[in-house]
């Protein structure tokens, strides 16, 4: 099933946090995209049409990941995104839902053994 | 634009195909810790800039934008407490940012304390990964046999009694070779230089013959050879003898093998006890310097931290066994130091000896009070100095090695291998490494002790604890686990492995002649090894080693149990 990973568009200004995404993603068997804040997310969005699916940091300099969102939105409906945040904000959580993320993940101490599967997981409900 | 990964530009010359996920995200993660303190100090200088003009907004913005960072950063590589604290300076922040009053000093002292609480979480985390990383590095796994055998000569001229001195000495994991005379060892001795040498006094050429052709051997040889002479004479003169001619240990017969092997230990091994590790913190770098000499001349080993404000990297790095402070330091006072330092628990029970120029008592008691455990005043006399580090030193390491080793077998005691066994699983589970635990219980232990006494029981599980040092590796941990068990994790070890070196154990075991009043006797015993991660917790680890070893002994004892292959996981 999983001969042909989908491309996955990563999104993070924290240069060491960027990296440790990609390595794991990578790992995974994920073609990986990854730059540094909204304005590049965009531009290589347009640039790769076969992105399957993207992380994104919330809080980035230039444009950030909720403005992201909503620029994706009005040209893609169906591809997941998936926002990081370094808090656990219920409220910003909830506009970032309203806005058209498919789900919000906290950067605690378990991103670095959760994000594959959460991952996996969105692509899968996705597919269905 | 897709970015390069930082892990391989700074490895232009590896290819990136050479380096494994893992060790990409560590040296990522190593690379992210370096960073830290600069980012901190990035931090510290954006506040000081802010404290000076609390009205520039553009300073508070980029405060604010490092410390969600930060928080979100820290977290992602495993250090909760500093993406915790960085989160709460963060709020703070914000608060100043939206409130645009931001003249509350009370706010102010808020974020000045918030920032502080995130230093130290800093310093704290860092301790943390480094005494992790020791713990990581501090097991490399030999394979087994690996360290050369020593070599070890015997010379007697009662050929039964060489042949099964040979025997039993050899289970203890020495290479022998057997002399029935005197000419014969001539011969040999100058080809290859045996690590020791078991010598009879008596032979037929003279009453103290073997002293005399130990004198000569020694004479010619590069180095002392370690001599144990073993003779039925028990006299004054025959000991003059063999001291004279330079032996090092005189045993009478008949011989206790146990006390044999011990001596062969103690003269072949390198089992010195290692220096005490002392740690200097004084910021007078022309005392310190001083000190440590001092103490070094008298074979200790010594650290120096001119700045307190390091100690905590020191303590983890270097392990200090007791740690000498000087009371009035710039930056920190030895009192806070001391009380730093009894925070954390690993060093709540370290001897702290003040050096300081305070005569007064009422100030020497309060530090007294926090953990000092003695106060030298400055000047400090060498000689002073010496003997007060030196017995705090030595009683701490007896008080340890009662808190951690079995009295009678200097093994680890149930609770310090419980310990070692959790952290196996922690490491394993971190590693997808893999280890063997194997449970060992002496055969009819029980009927040993009622039929040649509580001592010959005794003796019997010291000779098993030597065993066993001997014949596994420095990096597996052996405990005594019980009365007449003990348990053994062989780290890094297949179950097949373990069980070969085990059942070699056994059978080398049962080789061995115990004595006692009431005669010689042999002893045998059964083993049962479970596999990590095909149990995956202590607790099932524990369990599955003594069905097996339950199993071991239903079966007839003398034996060793793992599951095999094709029953894994089977209950």
């Amino acid at each position: 099933m999983a001969h042909c990973k989908p491309r996955l568009l990563v999104v993070d200004d924290d240069p060491f946090v960027l990296d440790m995404l990609v390595i794991l993603l990578e790992e995974e068997g994920y073609p990986v995209v990854a730059v540094e804040n909204g304005e590049e997310a965009l531009d290589a969005f347009g640039r790769h049409p076969d992105i399957g699916l993207v992380l994104t940091d919330m809080n980035m300099p230039i444009m950030d990941g909720m403005k992201l969102t909503g620029e994706i939105r009005q040209i893609n409906a169906a591809v997941p995104i998936l926002l990081l945040t370094a808090h656990d904000d219920q409220a910003l959580t909830g506009i970032a839902l309203e806005r058209g993320a498919s789900g919000c993940l906290v950067k605690d101490e378990n991103l670095m053994e959760d994000i594959a599967g959460v991952v996996e997981s969105v692509l899968a409900a996705a597919r269905v | 634009m897709q970015r390069d990964i930082i892990v391989n530009a700074s490895n232009k010359d590896k290819k990136s195909t050479d380096i494994s996920p893992r060790d990409k995200l560590r040296a990522l993660r190593d690379k992210y810790i370096r960073s830290l303190p600069h980012t901190l100090g990035r931090i510290e200088a954006r506040w000081s800039r802010l404290l000076e003009n609390k009205t520039d907004r553009d300073v508070a913005d980029s405060l604010y934008g490092m410390l969600h960072t930060l928080a979100g950063s820290a977290p992602s590589f495993g250090f909760g407490e500093v993406g915790r604290a960085a989160k709460n300076a963060e709020i703070l922040v914000r608060d100043i940012l939206d409130d645009n009053s931001p003249f509350d000093p009370e706010v102010w002292e808020r974020i000045d304390a918030g920032l502080e609480a995130l230093m130290s979480a800093s310093i704290a985390s860092k301790c943390e990964e480094l005494a992790r990383q020791r713990f990581e590095e501090s097991v490399p796994v030999a394979p087994f046999n690996s360290e050369q055998k020593r070599l070890v000569f015997i010379v007697e001229d009662d050929v039964c009694l060489l042949q099964n001195l040979g025997l039993q000495i050899g289970c203890f994991g020495y290479e022998v070779r057997t002399f029935a005379g005197l000419e014969e060892l001539a011969k040999n001795v100058g080809e290859t230089p045996p690590a020791a040498i078991i010598m009879d006094l008596m032979f037929p050429e003279g009453r103290a013959a073997g002293a005399e052709a130990i004198a000569s051997i020694q004479k010619d040889a590069m180095r002392h050879i370690p001599v144990i002479f073993i003779s039925q004479l028990d006299d004054f003169s025959a000991r003059l003898a063999s001291v004279r001619a330079g032996g090092d240990a005189y045993l009478t017969k008949p011989l206790r093998i146990c006390a044999l092997i011990e001596k062969l230990d103690q003269l072949t091994g390198d089992r010195k006890d290692d220096p005490y590790r002392i740690l200097i913190v004084d910021d007078d770098q022309d005392l310190s310097g001083f000190y440590a000499l001092t103490l070094e001349q008298y074979g200790m080993n010594t650290r120096v931290v001119n700045d307190p404000m390091h100690i905590v990297e020191h303590l983890v790095e270097f392990h200090p066994e007791l740690i000498l402070m000087d009371m009035y330091m710039e930056g920190c006072h030895g009192d806070e130091l001391a009380k730093i330092i009894r925070q954390m628990e690993a060093y709540v029970s370290i001897p702290i000896v003040y050096l300081s120029s305070e005569t007064r008592k009422e100030r020497q008691l309060s530090a007294l009070r926090i953990g000092a455990d003695d106060f030298l005043t400055k000047p400090i006399k060498p000689e002073h100095l010496i003997s007060s580090v030196t017995i705090r030193a030595e009683r701490m390491r007896i008080i340890r090695s009662f808190m951690d080793k079995d009295s009678l077998t200097g093994l680890l005691n149930h609770s310090k291998t419980k310990e070692q066994l959790d952290l196996a699983v922690l490491r394993a589970r971190r590693n997808h490494g893999r280890f063997c635990l194997a449970m060992v219980d002496i055969d009819n232990f029980k009927s040993i002790n009622d039929s040649y006494g509580h001592l010959a029981g005794d003796q019997v599980i010291v000779m098993l604890s030597r065993l066993l040092q001997q014949r596994l590796r420095k990096s597996d941990v052996i405990g005594r686990y019980g009365g007449e068990e003990f348990a053994i994790i062989l780290l890094d070890t297949e179950p097949e492995q373990a069980c070969r070196v085990m059942d070699e154990i056994r059978e080398n075991f049962g080789r061995i002649r115990h004595e006692s009043d009431d005669g010689g006797f042999a002893v045998t015993f059964s083993c049962g090894i479970a596999h990590y991660p095909d149990f995956t917790d202590s607790t099932s680890l524990n369990k599955e080693a003594d069905r097996l070893l339950y199993e071991a002994k239903r079966s007839g004892r003398n034996g060793v149990f793992f599951s095999s292959a094709p029953e894994k996981g089977v209950k």
